[in-house]
């Protein structure tokens, strides 16, 4: 592997991902409100009799900085940034960004990981088969239909999954990640629990992408069922599985890989809706909640790592491209 | 490492789950620590933070502005004094009485005898000195403590007299110091805490006082946690409660809160979406939900009559009055409303029965005054009732609102909209997401009368409107509760701030006769016959002055799930308010009956 | 569709790029049979569209506003798609909405592939370090989550109050991905013998770009297009979902939104869930299937994506 082209793309990985988070950066405090006083009127909305808040206000800018000039704050943020330390939220002081985010991952890991490395296996399996000429007719009726679902928004689909599988004919829970009243533990009636919650969100996101993934390795496939080396192979007695697997669905996969590196990375933030409309505990939900409250830290902490994964995926992709594809130089 | 060890228990659940999902079968069955108690005997409420998970789960310090005490720190402590505004009614709690001197400088408070922390220790008049001076300290210094300013505005110093006994020496003449400071009601009030835990912390607003290897939260209430996590916070009775001990309850011996209350467990949950909350009361999942809507309780009551009931039973309001009554909040700070005639005109064109009867399917009280209808403002709603007849509050009559539009100088324009010298009178409504419903129909009334009035509600509404950059509000009036006092300080002059500068109260109203009523109140004790004129005549300048538009009277339209335990609080025995979003369950936790008992 | 259909088709999109008009008008009803997802696609599409238009011949669209009817009847005579809990008549909401909806997806989706055609081409085209700046811009806020952006812009911009100012915000964004699409096409087209002839014959860069690549890449545009439109339809029925769209309008979203926060599901009000749901799924799978249609008749043979 060449030397100087890693080292070009390893620069620019970091010029992406400083410039990204230096947009994340100025975003939120574009929007005019200030996390602090927002949180103390929500005391007030909520019932409590509110005096001075100007001095509690003030104290709690002082304790997260923001009476310092913007690029003081700004430096202090690439510290931050560089060291991993993603401070306190201002809405839940002093609880960590760092640990509400690993409350909300498993979540989102177990619901929108899961469903989209599904989808995806799924989604190029029958999209290999239905451009293979030998596959069962089935499969040719089976990817249409997936196709027009993978019209719909992942949300749209779940609320009409809820309104007949948990409203109708109630099947499934409305909404949550658990029933009320189970105890997390290790145990099967748990873990069935949260599978038969998860259910229902994760269908709603399957259904909703096999499409997409079934089109793209589709029109792959015919294009590389038309290279000479597929020719070759079975002119040399290749037998078809072979063929399929090791000649066809390799070399069709690249793109998809290199899509599906691109999803995960944006999993944590792609999932608000789902999860809102699930009522799920996920990222998802962290961070529209935190954009909500203008709680900056949080929002810094879970856009970070949607950068950072981003980033790391689509630089992996390029570096692992030649691996699988030898035909991609770098 | 905290959050690391969290980390890895999610994991482990979520790594058998992916397991299973991926068709592999092998999970370890693992026994909870926690004791199981059986479904009957544990209450589970929905707390009101925004669900779906706990942040704060670990945030156990009452004075915190990060935390929300609704979800345990309510269940475990106890106050001073609580106020029942249902009967008007103030309970002695942790104190058995106070006396004020005779300018209402100092008052002194007598605690129970025999009150133990939950470990051990008994609570003493030190505590509660502890708790003030820390409070009036940080409020003079740091500032950074939930409401710290509050005490230290009203206290000069905290005395301990005997163990018993302590007095709190005033800044000022203060009648309500004892309903305003040392009680709990509605969300406001302060818990005391163990001066042997706290004296030792040294940056009290990050301290979390939670470590159940320590035993801390250390409480007095008859509830401590044994587990929180963002899923829900679970709290087992303690059975050595102090409020068992014989002669300890003294005159008020035949209270029902002298005897262990029922539930052995508390669940609280985080809160839920509408829907979401109404299925899980149906189905048995949760006992006590959060408010709701009325069409939303009415369709509960008819698919289970047998288990869903509200404090009216299945009768309107289902429910009772709260504090917050709502108006439409003109900013006054701009310039577009400076005008009487234009004001007026707008609550003209308003029809706030048509929004009861859309919005609340009839089942709300039009607002007469700017009261909440509590017994404690029944002699100043029935001034008002009267005058608000004479101002023709609450009728809506499209032709005057033309007419004082003209008279204000405007003009219909080409659509059919006012406007001024070319400029239409436009704004748009902003303000708390519980009234979402009412917008549009607000906004539709105006628009057939003539005005450009636009409802789009955002996410950030509250700094929108402490920013002074809303137009028109639809929000509650977060004022009296006891007394009227706190309604006319809403109006108070120093709070109208200039446009861009940071004000809580979002009339930005200015009327130095109302500071003048304000202050005169503020002197007097609370029911003083000498305040009844006083306040008719601020009523008076509300209506003239059209300083906002009264909509409704606010109602907690609560469900209760009967299927586990009964004896809600209700129409005939009101023995505390029904709600869990409020710093008052304590006392309903205690009034609480096993069902089929 | 089989193999069969799809070389037919292949053949039937070269002629039609390079026939003349009357042959072309023959080739494309061919066409059309021989791609049923186009076909399909824009007989939805064109279904809404006559509902739409005709709709507001026909209904007095201002009952789409609260207050024109009794609120929560299911359908019934006068008032056949029945009303919500603010009394909107839900017939004339779906007419308006659809238009409303449509036309914020259509403002921000010509403006993202305008948007993104220039950007493309400049870097494409002329490469260099415009084509490094372009990249490596396009790489940064592909990286940054739309939806933070999104609502940032929404709130910054005092609330979205008109259906036009939410065409505006998602535009904002709509032009990334079209970008990166159109870039890759014109690198591929710029080293077509007609181009390289071009360029020898010494006409100019905007000539080229004008007059040889764009006629060529109009197809793609159109699927670019089409793809655009229904991402931006996504994104603005999305944000309304979460109550950040303009509520005074009657779009499609703020449908769903009201619905959503008024608990129709709890009180049973199934008229108002399915009808919104089933023209925004007529929507989506119209303009879904137009796009793919159109991506293999630009596209015939190498339907690899980039």
């Amino acid at each position: 592997m060449p030397w100087v082209p890693i080292v070009k793309r390893v620069i620019m990985l970091f010029v992406v991902i400083i410039a990204a988070a230096s947009i994340n950066f100025v975003l939120p405090k574009l929007a005019p409100k200030n996390p602090v006083e927002d949180k103390i009127m929500e005391h007030a909305e909520n019932g409590a009799q509110m005096n001075d808040i100007s001095g509690l206000v003030a104290a709690y800018n002082e304790k997260f900085g923001l009476d310092k000039p913007i690029m003081v704050q700004y430096f202090n943020y690439l510290e931050g940034l560089a060291t991993f330390d993603l401070g306190y939220s201002i809405t839940f002081y002093p609880t960590k960004v760092s640990d509400m985010i690993l409350n909300a991952l498993p979540w989102t890991i177990g619901l929108v990981f899961t469903s989209t490395i599904i989808a995806f296996l799924l989604g190029s399996v029958l999209g290999a088969l239905v451009a293979w000429r030998n596959s069962a007719r089935i499969i040719k009726y089976l990817v249409p239909g997936f196709m027009v679902l993978a019209a719909l928004p992942y949300y749209l689909l779940g609320l009409v999954m809820i309104y007949l599988f948990a409203f109708i004919w109630r099947i499934f829970p409305l909404s949550g990640g658990y029933s009320m009243f189970a105890i997390p533990s290790m145990d099967w009636s748990y873990i069935a629990d949260v599978l038969h919650h998860s259910l229902l969100p994760a269908l709603s996101i399957v259904l909703t992408s096999v499409g997409t993934w079934a089109l793209a390795m589709r029109g792959m496939m015919v294009t590389v069922q038309g290279e000479d080396y597929m020719v070759y192979a079975e002119a040399n007695g290749i037998g078809p599985v072979r063929r399929f697997l090791g000649y066809g669905v390799r070399n069709a996969m690249l793109p998809q890989i290199t899509t599906l590196a691109l999803h995960i990375g944006h999993i944590a933030g792609g999932a608000v809706l789902v999860e809102r409309v699930f009522g799920y505990p996920g990222l998802g939900m962290v961070l529209f909640q935190a954009i909500e409250g203008a709680d900056y830290f949080v929002i810094y902490g879970v856009v970070l790592m949607i950068i950072v994964m981003v980033a790391l995926a689509m630089f992996l992709m390029d570096l692992l491209g030649p691996v699988i594809d030898p035909r991609v130089k770098l | 490492m905290k959050g690391l060890r969290d980390w890895r228990s999610h994991t482990a659940r979520f790594a058998a789950t992916l397991a299973l999902l991926a068709g592999a079968a092998l999970v370890p069955t693992v026994a909870l620590a926690l004791d199981q108690v059986p479904r009957e005997d544990t209450l589970v409420s929905e707390s009101w933070p925004t669900g779906p998970a706990y942040k704060n789960y670990e945030n156990m310090n009452p004075f915190s502005a990060g935390n929300d005490l609704r979800n345990h720190v309510v269940f475990t402590s106890e106050p001073l004094f609580y106020w029942n505004q249902l009967n008007n009614d103030v309970i002695p709690f942790l104190a058995t009485g106070y006396t004020f001197n005779d300018d209402y400088t100092q008052v002194t408070v007598s605690l129970r005898d025999g009150v133990t922390w939950s470990d051990g220790q008994p609570f003493t008049a030190d505590d509660v000195a502890f708790t003030f001076e820390l409070l009036r300290s940080n409020g003079e210094g740091k500032k950074d403590l939930l409401d710290s300013t509050l005490v230290a505005t009203a206290v000069q110093s905290v005395n301990v007299v005997d163990p018993h006994t302590v007095r709190f020496d005033l800044k000022q003449p203060d009648p309500r110091f004892v309903l305003r400071i040392l009680t709990v009601s509605f969300t406001t009030g302060f818990f005391p805490v163990p001066k042997h835990i706290w004296e030792k912390v040294e940056d009290p607003a990050n301290f979390n006082n939670f470590d159940l290897a320590k035993g801390w939260p250390v409480v007095t209430g008859p509830y401590k946690v044994v587990d929180a996590k963002p899923e829900r916070i679970i709290m087992d009775r303690r059975d050595d409660w102090w409020g068992t001990k014989d002669g300890v309850w003294g005159d008020q011996a035949g209270a029902y809160y002298s005897s262990l209350p029922v539930p052995k467990r508390i669940i609280t949950v985080p809160g839920m979406d509408i829907q979401q909350r109404a299925q899980a009361l149906m189905a048995g999942d949760i006992d006590w939900g959060g408010g709701e809507s009325i069409p939303v309780i009415k369709s509960m009551l008819a698919q289970r009559p047998d288990i869903i009931t509200t404090f009216t039973g299945d009768k309107p309001p289902y429910g009772y009055t709260d504090w917050w009554p709502t108006a439409l909040w003109f900013n006054l700070g701009l310039e577009k409303f400076q005008d009487k005639n234009v004001r007026l005109a707008m609550r003209y064109a308003l029809n706030p029965q048509q929004v009861i009867d859309i919005v609340h399917e009839g089942a709300s009280k039009l607002l007469v005054s700017p009261f909440p209808d509590f017994k404690a403002f029944q002699p100043y709603i029935e001034d008002a009732t009267v005058m608000a007849k004479e101002h023709e509050l609450n009728v809506q009559d499209v032709d005057k609102s033309a007419a004082l539009m003209e008279k204000a100088g405007y003009a219909k324009d080409a659509d059919g909209f006012w406007a001024k010298d070319g400029v239409r009178l436009s704004a748009n409504i902003i303000g708390a997401k519980a009234l979402d419903p009412m917008g549009p129909i607000i906004a539709e009334q105006f628009r057939r009368a003539g005005f450009d009035i636009t409802f789009a509600n955002r996410p950030d509404y509250r700094a929108v409107m402490t920013a002074g950059k809303a137009e028109l509000m639809l929000w509650g009036f977060n004022g009296g509760t006891y007394d009227p006092y706190d309604t006319l300080e809403l109006f108070d002059s120093r709070y109208a701030a200039p446009i861009g500068e940071s004000s809580s109260r979002y009339a930005r109203y200015k009327n130095p006769e109302v500071d003048q009523l304000a202050e005169e109140i503020k002197k007097l004790p609370i029911n003083d016959e000498r305040i009844r004129p006083l306040v008719k005549r601020f009523v008076e300048i509300w209506m003239d002055d059209v300083i906002n538009i009264p909509i409704a009277q606010w109602y907690n339209q609560v469900a209760f799930s009967t299927q586990r335990w009964t004896n809600w609080p209700n129409e005939d025995n009101p023995y505390a308010p029904p709600i869990n979003g409020h710093w008052t369950v304590g006392l309903v936790v205690h009034g609480l009956q096993k069902a089929g008992n | 569709m089989s193999e069969d259909a799809m070389t037919k088709s292949a053949e039937l999109s070269y002629a039609m790029r390079t026939g003349a008009l009357g042959r072309r008008l023959r080739l494309g009803w061919y066409y059309l049979i021989a791609n049923p997802n186009l076909l399909i696609g824009m007989v939805l599409l064109l279904v809404l569209v006559a509902f739409s238009l005709g709709g507001q011949i026909f209904w007095d669209t201002r009952l789409a506003y609260p207050l024109s009817a009794p609120v929560a009847q299911p359908p019934m005579p006068g008032h056949p798609f029945g009303t919500d809990t603010a009394g909107r008549d839900l017939l004339a909401v779906m007419i308006l909405g659809t238009v409303l909806t449509m036309k914020v997806g259509l403002i921000a989706g010509a403006i993202g592939v305008a948007i993104g055609t220039l950007l493309a081409f400049a870097a494409g085209f002329y490469g260099g370090w415009v084509d490094r700046i372009v990249r490596t811009v396009v790489d940064i806020v592909l990286t940054v989550p739309g939806l933070l952006v999104l609502i940032i812009l929404a709130s910054t911009l005092q609330g979205i109050i008109s259906s036009t100012s939410m065409a505006l915000v998602i535009a904002a964004l709509a032009w990334r991905e079209p970008t990166r699409q159109i870039r890759s096409q014109v690198l591929v087209m710029r080293e077509a013998e007609y181009v390289k002839m071009a360029r020898m014959s010494g006409s100019r860069g905007w000539q080229i770009i004008l007059f040889d690549m764009i006629p060529n890449l109009l197809p793609y545009l159109g699927a670019t297009l089409v793809a655009a439109v229904a991402g931006a339809v996504l994104a603005s029925v999305g944000l309304e979902a979460l109550g950040l769209g303009p509520r005074q309008e009657p779009t499609l979203g703020m449908t769903v939104y009201w619905m959503m926060t008024e608990s129709a599901f709890v009180r049973g009000l199934w008229w108002w869930i399915i009808e919104p749901l089933i023209v925004l799924i007529i929507l989506f799978v119209g303009m879904y299937l137009v796009s793919i249609g159109l991506d293999e008749f630009a596209n015939p043979r190498l339907r690899k994506r980039t």
